[in-house]
């Protein structure tokens, strides 16, 4: 069975996490690292896609928005993170597990569905809307790059998270889509480790590896060696 | 030797990738596996490496610009590094010389282009989608060309201004990706396969009745509504088996006949249309067929459906007849080779033995394409479902009852 790391840093500001899957990305590519499993947290940061609409109005930074905004190297539109978000990010070298990129999408969407499900969520794809949905509102998000088949970015789960800064944005570049969390629809706050663990359980099975966590504290990028 | 860079297929569902930046320029040395440009997909951003070492010759598409999975995109002249001086030496003259005429079309053209300017598709698009007049954006790109960057920053200053614009005659809604899908599909076929569609009238009165008959009976034990359509697919599957050249598809090495009967149902939906699979429906009961296409058009308009529910269909039905539409000539949908159409199914009068009478009719439409089947196969395939529908029931019979409920019914 292919092995794979993890990484659990807690939450990490959006700028040195990048840094750090920057780094890992490029340490996979020359087969320094075996591929990892980066999770975590951020503090409230909107990112835009390569392909987020060009007039978006959280560019409206008159407006005295706190929140920073990254204009990162991933497909997909805008998006929000904030703490109570479950993020991952798989650093993987894909050959071995698809070489269709977009089945890669696929097999994330199918790792989000499986961890809903254990917290009795039904969830679903929608054809041509990549992510999760459920009851039409949209709970998951992916937005990923791929370089010589290594793999960075990745995907975002909605679970105790503030929702309205989603409002501000054009998710995903979806008009009119509406935002949904794990709390929205059970009506209890979840505990993040419970939904981190069965994130890391199905994202072991459906890629079919065994994950095995390294611990670092949480000054890093410096720890991480 | 000069080699294309194409756009590369980066998953099976994926027709067409937006160039975001040449990484080289025309002109450069590019080492193999060097990244040459970033590509962007909806979901996914990538790098397209360079093949071989050699120098970029020309770059074909720019940076904004949305092309098909499979263009070229560049062209890289080699480096073999076996190629002698003298080799090169002797082929020089020659081509430079073939080079110079090329250089003064590439100029005239340019020239032309002066008066009114070139734009990617992608510009042309924002352009179109926020009403902006390209002539007044400034460009940055090369030769003064407006890039996406251009157009966005325009737009944003625009919007900051906040100018009241003219009564708003037009709205542009923005493409869909299932829309965007229809739209390459429907062309795609259309340029393809010669399209030739046939008609025949069908009498359904014998459905009518034995659907009347029985459709209380199934609701009630099967839980399944009893409407035509099954009959028809059920009268498909098997004039496909007879007649397996409606059920292939064309290629240039040959036209592949599937073994496999797959039928998919055009089910509408509020934005386009999606094609849900029947599998290998030829060994399905009537019920089976009912419970099976309810369930998936059930699950397309509460889009449920997964990419397995909608891949490998062999031919289409379309049931325009539900709207009310006596007959249509429908667009085979890629990689079939037909595709029936469903009529509404109305009491009309006919002569049967020179009286009239009064029957349920329904116009069944075959479109065709003409490259795979000729017209006299077309039409013995339509008679086939004609005669399976007309004569429900003297061959069949009654539906055996089975331990799972009801058997085959041929």
């Amino acid at each position: 069975m292919k092995k794979c790391l993890l990484l659990n840093p807690g939450l990490v500001e959006y700028g040195s996490a990048w840094d750090l899957q920057k780094r890992l990305f490029h340490e996979r590519s020359i087969g320094m690292v075996s591929d990892t499993l980066i999770l975590l947290q951020h503090p409230p940061t909107y990112t835009l896609g390569r392909r987020s609409l060009p007039v978006q109005p959280v560019l409206d930074d008159n407006c005295g928005n706190r929140i920073p905004i990254y204009r990162v190297d991933r497909g997909g539109g805008a998006t929000y993170h904030g703490p109570g978000q479950v993020v991952a990010y798989p650093i993987l070298g894909l050959r071995s597990y698809t070489l269709d990129y977009y089945n890669y999408l696929r097999l994330l969407e199918d790792v989000i569905i499986l961890t809903l499900s254990d917290f009795n969520i039904i969830s679903e794809r929608v054809d041509g809307f990549t992510g999760v949905w459920v009851d039409g509102k949209k709970i998951g998000s992916i937005g990923i790059r791929i370089i010589r088949g290594i793999t960075m970015h990745g995907l975002s789960l909605n679970v105790n998270n503030d929702l309205t800064p989603f409002r501000k944005i054009i998710p995903c570049n979806i008009h009119g889509v509406e935002m949904t969390s794990m709390t929205q629809i059970s009506g209890n706050t979840l505990n993040m480790k419970e939904v981190e663990m069965s994130l890391v359980n199905n994202f072991s099975k459906v890629f079919d590896i065994e994950v095995s966590q390294i611990h670092v504290d949480n000054e890093y990028p410096n720890d991480v060696k | 030797m000069s080699l294309k860079v194409i756009m590369p297929q980066m998953g099976e569902s994926v027709a067409e990738g937006t160039i975001l930046k040449w990484l080289v320029q025309e002109g450069e040395r590019v080492a193999k596996d060097q990244s040459l440009v970033e590509i962007s997909t909806d979901k996914i951003d990538t790098e397209v490496p360079s093949p071989v070492t050699g120098i970029l010759q020309k770059i074909l598409h720019s940076a904004d610009e949305t092309v098909p999975v499979g263009t070229v995109i560049a062209e890289i002249n080699e480096l073999t590094g076996e190629v002698t001086e003298e080799v090169a030496v002797e082929v020089k003259t020659p081509v430079t010389q073939s080079a110079r005429p090329a250089q003064v079309t590439a100029r005239i053209v340019e020239e032309e282009g002066e008066g009114e300017k070139r734009y990617s598709p992608l510009v042309r698009k924002l352009a179109r989608e926020y009403g902006v007049n390209l002539q007044v954006v400034k460009g940055t790109g090369a030769g003064g060309r407006i890039t996406k960057q251009d157009l966005s920053g325009y737009i944003e200053g625009v919007q900051k201004l906040k100018i009241p614009s003219g009564p708003e005659v037009e709205e542009v809604i923005p493409l869909t990706p299932i829309r965007r899908i229809i739209a390459e599909r429907m062309v795609q076929s259309i340029k393809a396969a010669p399209h030739v569609t046939t008609t025949f009238e069908v009498d359904m009165t014998v459905i009518a009745k034995y659907r009347e008959m029985n459709k209380d009976t199934m609701q009630k034990s099967q839980g399944v509504h009893l409407t035509y359509l099954p009959f028809i697919i059920m009268a498909t599957a098997s004039a496909l088996r007879e007649n397996p050249v409606l059920n292939s598809s064309w290629s240039d090495s040959g036209i592949i006949i599937k073994k496999y009967i797959n039928i998919g149902i055009a089910v509408s939906l509020e934005d386009g249309l999606i094609v849900p699979v029947i599998r290998k429906a030829d060994s399905m009961n009537l019920i089976e067929l009912a419970r099976e296409s309810q369930l998936l058009a059930q699950k397309a308009r509460d889009k449920r459906l997964k990419p397995e529910d909608v891949h490998d269909s062999t031919f289409t039905i379309t049931n325009y007849g539900i709207a009310g539409s006596l007959f249509g000539t429908p667009i085979i949908m890629p990689p079939h080779a037909a595709i029936l159409g469903i009529g509404a199914i109305n009491k009309r009068p006919v002569i049967i033995n020179d009286a009239i009478a009064i029957r349920q009719m329904a116009y069944l439409s075959l479109s065709f394409d003409h490259r795979i089947i000729d017209g006299a196969q077309a039409d013995r395939f339509l008679s086939k479902i004609k005669n399976t529908l007309e004569e429900w029931g003297s061959k069949s019979e009654k539906v055996p009852v089975t331990e799972s409920g009801f058997g085959g019914v041929w």
